[in-house]
């Protein structure tokens, strides 16, 4: 049970990781490779924040989505805008290349040095003879709050309802006079503002290093397609059960072999149910037939 | 016209061969400094730096080698196996160094051979890896213990704390797990010992949460923890999370860094301790030499287990093996290091005495900071000290100097 409960911090990171990456991916129809360097400039710019200008955690976590997700709006204008109409795989090369470039910048401006964000755990919690330590409670809470006022804001509001509109169909809704333009914006904002959450979630927990983003990044598109890349439901439920599945697995092969698990699960998930465990398409099929 | 332009290029190229040669003569003696200054050793970065220019400034106080200016060339290797390999060709192919220190374990195995095909001596002056044990004393040597040494020793030091079940938590790297495979032969094979777990793990997890469980939750007397130092920060920080901070810790050399010293220390009753080598510094004239100029150049004394005291050594072993040659060919001078480190000869304590007891015609015996350099036939050390380190008001400190049980012997 105790590593159930690992997992399920694990899995809260990565679907919050994992929730950005798909959102892109819904609106902009491509995989957005840079979403893991996001996630490593967040761990870095947070770990700066407090480390160097002894800044309080959460502000500096506040401070670091608000202004990585402004980053990525730019960031997205300079980049993927001006090729946006050649289509996916243009796309995903120049995601690539802003990868990249943002992997250099990292380096250069912090380094190769490991950076560690000062113990905040906040002591050991045990209920029923399992530990949680206050870190894992906060990041399971930021976490579920953050993914609820997502869907909150998807539902409720009429920006939120745009985004589902270019989601669905993003010819329909321009000709429908969806602002498709701030709607992209926006999806820019909130993609890159939940990278950069994950971020400082995986540097509170981990070491904070130049390879955080390239770690992740193929377990986040595990992640994605197993949830189903049209599914913010399926997203955070692969996330949560690849994170419970990766660290129970522990219990019975070597840790060494953790990541094979979420592979595992990908090309399992690739073979047998390739359009994800909830599939929109899956349940329109069902109800035409 | 074919035979004219035939000898033109003929004289051309015994030309530019001639010209080769001088400039291989002439210009500053360059010795290569090929070392993790970020990364995993990046804590200790910044002391073995200072340490191999306390070492260029004492050769070129002396008049140099060969009466030539020594440089000292750095290249930071990143402390990854890649970084080691477009280093150590930036060093060769645009620098042109003479001979390199300051790799280790991973870097000097990824370059090994090319180090061999160049023909560049090479001092290992932190790499430990089981992989030098029989294959090094012709153009590499290794003037640290093996991990073997020390896999032996942190056995032995289990075993003298009265430690019957140890868990392991080892990070897959061969630099981690060369002391930590010792380590489990000799405890469970020579010494009736159990590894109640064996963790293995690879770096760049997010989290440790599980794997520090698995070995916590074992019922170890203790845990045996081999990482490199951005692993062991949050395997580290987990152990504290966890609430696991009665179990004692036996770390490997890679954690003596002062934040892994700092996390031990701010836990009260937390006990770790680590069996490794220490500085040669009981009546030792070079060490008493070395302490006042390092400190000097770097604000503070040399600290245990922050490998300086090595980097310093390899050079002035190199200096005196080329003055020794009287070349800076690679052959020669790699011929020279074991006449120079071993007896016979006149026990020297530094580069400028030694330098005058070659002049004289001498034969000499350099003994270092570190040891007495005495190197066997596949150029290991012969002789290393060791010692038990522990956590003391926050900081690494020698408990006491040990040595190695002879009835313990290496695994076969």
């Amino acid at each position: 049970m105790q590593n159930v409960v690992f997992g399920i911090v694990t899995g809260s990171i990565l679907a919050v990781a994992t929730l950005g990456f798909a959102l892109v991916r819904q609106t902009e129809n491509f995989l957005n490779i840079a979403h893991a360097q996001m996630m490593a400039l967040g761990a870095f710019v947070g770990v700066v924040l407090v480390d160097t200008y002894g800044m309080n955690i959460f502000l500096a976590g506040g401070i670091t989505v608000v202004g990585l997700g402004a980053l990525g709006v730019v960031l997205a204008a300079a980049f993927f805008q001006p090729v946006r109409h050649q289509g996916g795989t243009v796309l995903l090369f120049t995601s690539i290349g802003l990868a990249l470039m943002m992997y250099a910048a990292i380096l250069a401006l912090f380094g190769t040095q490991a950076r560690f964000y000062p113990d905040v755990s906040g002591g050991l919690h045990r209920f029923a003879g399992i530990g949680i330590a206050t870190s894992e409670l906060v990041i399971i809470g930021l976490a579920v709050g953050s993914i609820a006022a997502l869907q909150l804001f998807l539902n409720s509001t009429g920006l939120g309802r745009a985004i589902r509109a270019v989601a669905s169909n993003d010819d329909l809704a321009r000709v429908r006079g969806v602002p498709v333009r701030s709607v992209s914006n926006t999806i820019w904002f909130i993609s890159s503002a939940f990278g950069a959450m994950a971020g400082v979630m995986l540097g509170v927990l981990g070491a904070v290093n130049t390879e955080i983003g390239w770690h992740n990044i193929l377990i986040v598109l595990a992640a994605a397609v197993l949830g189903g890349l049209r599914s913010i439901t399926g997203v955070i439920l692969a996330g949560l059960l690849l994170g419970i599945m990766m660290d129970v697995s522990a219990l019975f092969i070597p840790t060494a072999y953790r990541p094979v698990v979420a592979f595992g699960v990908l090309v399992a998930v690739l073979i047998l149910r390739p359009e994800g465990i909830l599939s929109i398409q899956r349940r329109k099929d069902a109800v035409v037939a | 016209m074919k035979r004219i332009l035939v000898g033109l290029l003929a004289i051309g190229l015994v030309a530019a061969a001639c010209s080769g040669d001088s400039a291989e003569d002439e210009g500053p003696v360059k010795l290569g400094f090929l070392n993790g200054q970020s990364g995993d050793y990046g804590p200790w970065g910044h002391w073995a730096l200072a340490a191999a220019e306390v070492a260029v400034e004492e050769l070129n106080a002396a008049g140099g080698v060969l009466g030539r200016d020594v440089e000292l060339i750095v290249e930071d290797n990143g402390s990854t196996p890649e970084g080691a390999v477009s280093g150590f060709a930036e060093l060769t192919e645009v620098d042109g160094i003479h001979a390199l220190g300051g790799i280790e374990s991973d870097g000097m195995i990824a370059i090994f051979d090319t180090v061999h095909e160049l023909q560049i001596p090479t001092i290992c002056s932190t790499c430990g890896t089981t992989e030098l044990d029989n294959t090094g004393g012709d153009m590499v040597f290794r003037i640290i213990p093996s991990d073997t040494d020390n896999g032996i020793v942190g056995a032995q030091v289990a075993r003298d704390e009265g430690y019957r079940n140890v868990a392991m938590l080892v990070e897959l790297s061969e630099g981690t797990e060369s002391p930590a495979n010792v380590f489990k032969a000799v405890f469970t094979e020579q010494m009736g010992g159990t590894v109640t777990e064996d963790v293995r793990f690879n770096a760049g997890e997010a989290t440790y949460a599980a794997q520090v469980a698995q070995a916590f939750e074992s019922g170890a007397d203790a845990v045996y923890i081999a990482a490199g130092f951005e692993t062991g920060v949050p395997l580290l920080n987990e152990w504290q999370r966890r609430g696991y901070v009665d179990v004692p810790l036996i770390l490997t050399t890679d954690l003596l860094s002062p934040e892994i010293a700092g996390i031990i220390g701010g836990v009260e009753g937390a006990t770790a301790i680590v069996g490794a080598t220490a500085y040669d510094t009981e009546n030792n004239p070079a060490w008493d030499a070395y302490v006042p100029r390092f400190e000097a150049k770097i604000g503070d004394p040399p600290e245990i287990g922050f490998y300086d005291a090595w980097q310093y050594d390899q050079y002035i072993v190199l200096g005196l093996a080329m003055a020794k040659a009287g070349t800076t060919d690679g052959a020669a001078v790699a011929a020279a290091v074991p006449e120079i480190a071993n007896p016979p000869g006149v026990e020297v304590f530094s580069y400028a005495q030694g330098l005058a007891e070659l002049e004289a015609g001498n034969e000499i015996d350099y003994h270092g900071t570190t040891s007495n350099m005495d190197l066997n036939s596949v150029g290991n050390l012969l002789s290393p000290v060791m010692a038990v380190i522990h956590v003391q008001d926050g900081d690494w400190a020698v408990r006491e100097n040990i040595e190695l049980d002879p009835t313990l012997v290496k695994p076969s």
